[in-house]
């Protein structure tokens, strides 16, 4: 007898499995557009530099949740200008000049003739002028680029329709540099007020590839985009190239691929899979260079990578027991020796540091003429007898364990915090640690993921920690600022700067004083080292090293990356100034 | 099964959803960490320097709600996840939850799916023969190699496979979904793409499973081959095939399918460490950012996803279970 059941059965399995496969294609069908068949060796596949895109259907360049160097900043959108960390200059781009007035609190942005959006609509001033507005009205809602605008512009007309100025709340030479100029990673980019226009900032997404948005100036047009990747196509009709400004970029299309941890990156660069990476370590470096030599880094030989702009530090709460004491701060300082931290968390490619800002050729002539200062404030030095001098001259006693104690007799406990998702701070911790433990601390470490981090250290939980410090990159200015006592906010609210918590009004005075001079300005020098003279004998913070990400280039199908023997640009792929390379770049063959 | 067993059933399906709504809002707010704080601090380590950063706090907290008493909180969570509005990111706003969900979920089931179904066939048959005395030596030697793929963890394995076939002869790709720059649609060339990203997670998942499976079996098969039928049937003459396939591992399979039931209902959990590993866009991998990220409103909308589909799995397994086991019936 045949058995219909058994049958009926088997065929609804059959079904079932055909209807699975047909809804998974459907599904999946949206989240790729049609994308334009493109020979690899027209294609430039760079490292999104995270595990996944997270927000691939938001293009709104001014909300903190979205993701940015998923393409959105580096090719979405284009800036004013672009500061050029190997010349020091800041190269115009959309904008053709600017100049400030003499008190340095008027700048008048002059933008380049024949700039034009995607759609065709002429960049004007109106637009310059539009997108200041709205980052000053919704300034809470729109992260730092709405709280500068806030802080920063009082008033901005267009001039003209290629003529925008400026007029901003306090004296700062400084201005279109940090807002405008992609000093550091991120830029102050302008929008289409034709397409943002009666949209809500707070929530505006800028997406619909059936309307061509996001509608940007850049060379590149988004095509598609998921939590794998995002994939741009050229523009042949780019403002860039039609006013000669500069050729039409050599990739037909530019994907940024979420590559996630180093095994894989360093995998995908010798498949070739990969034309640019992310930080790796050395040691990983080494085997893919040796395995695919066309793979190279800043330079050819150690310490191989680039000086990032953030360097290290460990950081104090300077607002509460124990740190509050300088004394303390030093003798933490000098219980660290630099060099395990180089040589364990740098795998030997960075170097030790005397002051929070990079080792950058930029701003070393800043500091000519400090070395006496340096002198007279070893902080950085590893003198375990000098730890206990600072230690003793601050009350405390070791006990019988070992350990440091104050006079009541309770026990200095260093709780050092550090973030997980930074691969050296995760390295540096538990070498921290232990140096402090030799030197008498009751020290241990934990690592946190961002949320905590921000828990703990921007509310002023902690007491010690490892972090970065963004600061100055073409003049020290900046770096001093971290510390200037408006960041230092009471505890349990979000401190900002360098989060230390330091407040000096000697020394508030001295930077502002120096905020108000152009870096150029006879005295800034001067300036400078009244500043450092303080922050020396204080030791808010204690610097510890460089930070060296091993950024790596793949010369199989794209030629003329920027490396030391070629320095033509920052290798900052990541950044927001990476536009410059990409439009410098050529095909190897 | 009677009308009062049913309600009952459904009413406790309710129950357990309310009480695994509330423990995941326990837990998401339990974790130490502010999640704007957080998108906070990844500005800064990127070199963003945030001048009004309690400013922007203070208004996320405000539009997410977060400055509300916990209660509250708690409330609204309630009320709106009752209605399927699982709101939107908090570390990725204005990206929604049901969107992100959505987006990730014909991945995770897709790969789940497949290697389930294959670990539980391939390992149910190997369970069977591995307790059948006609099986060969060779085919009995493979109950080591099983134990110890099973002993290893999933996403060891992944890392294991990742290295074996795609770093170094690059047989298959290192991870990622589908080929970069391709477009997925409904045709053979995408449906091979997607299958051969597809392999080396799936494989890690089939053979971390396949020892559970054929465990699972072989302890059954074992209890079934000592039945009276069994004899009878092997008495009357019935073919070692037949004996095998209907009267043998028929009726060891209900276990099985019980399991399976089970398994198929966790699927939309995903695998989260294969996922991460191979850089699948599933929704283990979603799970897995929110989790880091502290991002309460997608950590309590993937769970409430999870627990739906496992406490619908157990409810139906439950109320079809007399269909399968006529021994069994509710009253």
């Amino acid at each position: 007898m045949v058995d219909l059941g058994a049958r009926m059965r088997r065929r609804s399995f059959t079904q079932l499995l055909s209807g699975a496969a047909l809804g998974l294609a459907l599904a999946l069908a949206p989240v790729a557009a049609a994308a334009q068949d493109v020979p690899r060796s027209e294609t430039l596949i760079l490292d999104s530099t995270l595990e996944r895109i997270a927000t691939p259907e938001n293009y709104n360049p001014f909300l903190p949740t979205t993701t940015l160097q998923g393409g959105l900043h580096q090719v979405a959108f284009e800036s004013l200008f672009y500061l050029n960390l190997e010349t020091g200059e800041l190269q115009p781009w959309q904008a053709e000049s600017y100049a400030f007035n003499e008190t340095f609190d008027e700048v008048t942005i002059k933008l380049r003739d024949g700039v034009k959006w995607s759609d065709g609509v002429p960049f004007t001033a109106d637009d310059v002028v539009f997108t200041m507005n709205m980052l000053k009205d919704n300034s809470a809602n729109l992260g730092n680029w709405g709280g500068n605008a806030k802080t920063w512009v009082k008033d901005i007309v267009a001039v003209d329709p290629l003529t925008v100025k400026i007029t901003l709340t306090a004296t700062n030479p400084s201005y279109v540099v940090n807002m405008f100029g992609a000093r550091v990673y991120w830029t102050n980019q302008i929008v289409p007020k034709h397409i943002w226009e009666g949209q809500d900032p707070a929530t505006f997404t800028n997406f619909d590839l059936a309307k061509g948005w996001p509608v940007s100036t850049s060379p590149f047009g988004l095509v598609s985009a998921n939590n794998q990747e995002t994939v741009w196509a050229r523009r042949d009709n780019w403002w860039g190239a039609e006013t000669g400004f500069a050729r039409l970029p050599a990739p037909k299309r530019v994907i940024f691929t979420s590559a996630g941890n180093e095994e894989r990156r360093t995998a995908m660069l010798i498949n070739n899979e990969l034309d640019t990476a992310y930080a790796i370590g050395k040691s990983s470096f080494e085997t893919v260079h040796q395995r695919n030599p066309k793979v190279v880094t800043w330079f050819k030989e150690m310490p191989y990578a680039y000086t990032d702009a953030g360097p290290r530090i460990i950081g104090f709460n300077n607002a509460i027991p124990p740190f509050d004491n300088a004394l303390v701060r030093r003798a933490v300082s000098q219980a660290v020796n630099r060099d395990a931290i180089v040589d364990v968390a740098w795998e030997g490619m960075s170097r030790p540091i005397k002051f929070p800002a990079p080792s950058l050729a930029a701003l070393a002539p800043f500091f000519e003429g400090t070395e006496d200062l340096f002198a007279a404030h070893p902080n950085t030095e590893f003198d375990p007898k000098a730890t206990e001098a600072l230690m003793t001259e601050a009350g405390y006693s070791k006990g019988g364990d070992g350990f440091w104690a104050d006079a009541s007799g309770a026990k200095l406990v260093v709780d050092l915090v550090a973030r997980q998702t930074e691969a050296d701070s995760a390295k540096a911790a538990p070498v921290v640690a232990e140096l402090l433990k030799r030197a008498g601390f009751d020290a241990q470490f934990r690592l946190v993921d961002s949320a905590g981090f921000a828990d703990q250290v921007f509310q002023g939980k902690a007491n010690i920690w490892l972090a970065q410090i963004n600061g100055g990159v073409n003049n020290p200015y900046p770096s001093f600022d971290m510390f200037h006592s408006r960041h230092a906010l009471p505890i349990g609210k979000s401190a900002t700067g360098s989060y230390s918590r330091y407040a000096n009004p000697e020394y508030d005075a001295i930077v502002e004083e120096m905020g108000r001079l152009a870096a150029d300005d006879p005295q800034f020098k001067d300036v400078v080292r009244r500043a450092l003279e303080i922050w020396l004998r204080d030791l808010p913070v204690a610097p510890t090293t460089d930070s060296a990400l091993l950024a790596s280039y793949n010369h199989t199908y794209w030629k003329n990356w920027p490396t030391s023997d070629n320095p033509y640009f920052q290798p900052c792929f990541w950044w927001a100034s990476a536009l410059v390379s990409i439009v410098a770049i050529e095909p190897a063959e | 099964m009677t009308w009062g067993y049913f309600f009952k059933r459904v009413g406790l399906f309710f129950v357990v959803v309310l009480t695994a709504m509330t423990v995941n809002f326990i837990i998401a707010h339990s974790v130490p960490g502010d999640p704007i704080g957080g998108v906070i601090s990844q500005m800064t380590s990127r070199g963003g320097a945030v001048e009004n950063a309690d400013e922007i706090i203070a208004s996320y907290r405000q539009r997410f709600g977060l400055d509300q008493p916990i209660l509250i909180q708690y409330v609204v969570y309630v009320w709106n996840t009752l209605q399927f509005d699982l709101g939107t990111s908090i570390i990725y706003f204005p990206q929604s939850v049901t969107g992100s969900i959505v987006a990730a979920l014909p991945w995770t089931i897709g790969l789940l799916l497949v290697a389930t179904v294959i670990a539980f066939s391939c390992g149910s048959v190997i369970g069977a023969m591995l307790a059948w005395s006609g099986t060969p030596r060779l085919a009995r030697a493979l109950a080591p190699l099983l134990m110890i793929f099973s002993s290893i963890p999933y996403y060891l394995l992944a890392l294991i496979l990742l290295y074996v076939f795609a770093v170094w002869p690059n047989w298959f790709p290192l991870g990622g979904g589908y080929s970069s720059g391709t477009v997925i649609g409904f045709n053979p060339a995408s449906l091979l793409d997607l299958a051969y990203h597809a392999v080396l997670p799936a494989l890690s998942i089939v053979l971390a499973g396949l020892g559970f499976w054929a465990l699972g079996m072989r302890g059954a098969m074992i209890n079934v081959l000592g039945e009276d039928y069994l004899t009878l049937a092997e008495g009357e003459g019935l073919s070692r095939r037949r004996i095998f396939l209907a009267y043998g591992m028929r009726n060891a399979m209900l276990p099985q399918v019980t399991n399976l039931a089970l398994s198929l209902g966790t699927i939309a959990s995903g695998s989260v460490l294969v996922e991460v590993a191979f850089g699948y866009p599933g929704i283990g991998f979603l799970l897995y950012d929110a989790l880091r990220a502290s991002d309460y409103f997608m950590i309590q909308g993937i769970c409430f996803v999870l627990v739906l589909t496992v406490a619908l799995a157990v409810l139906v397994l439950d109320l079809i279970y007399p269909l399968i086991d006529p021994r069994i019936a509710h009253r």
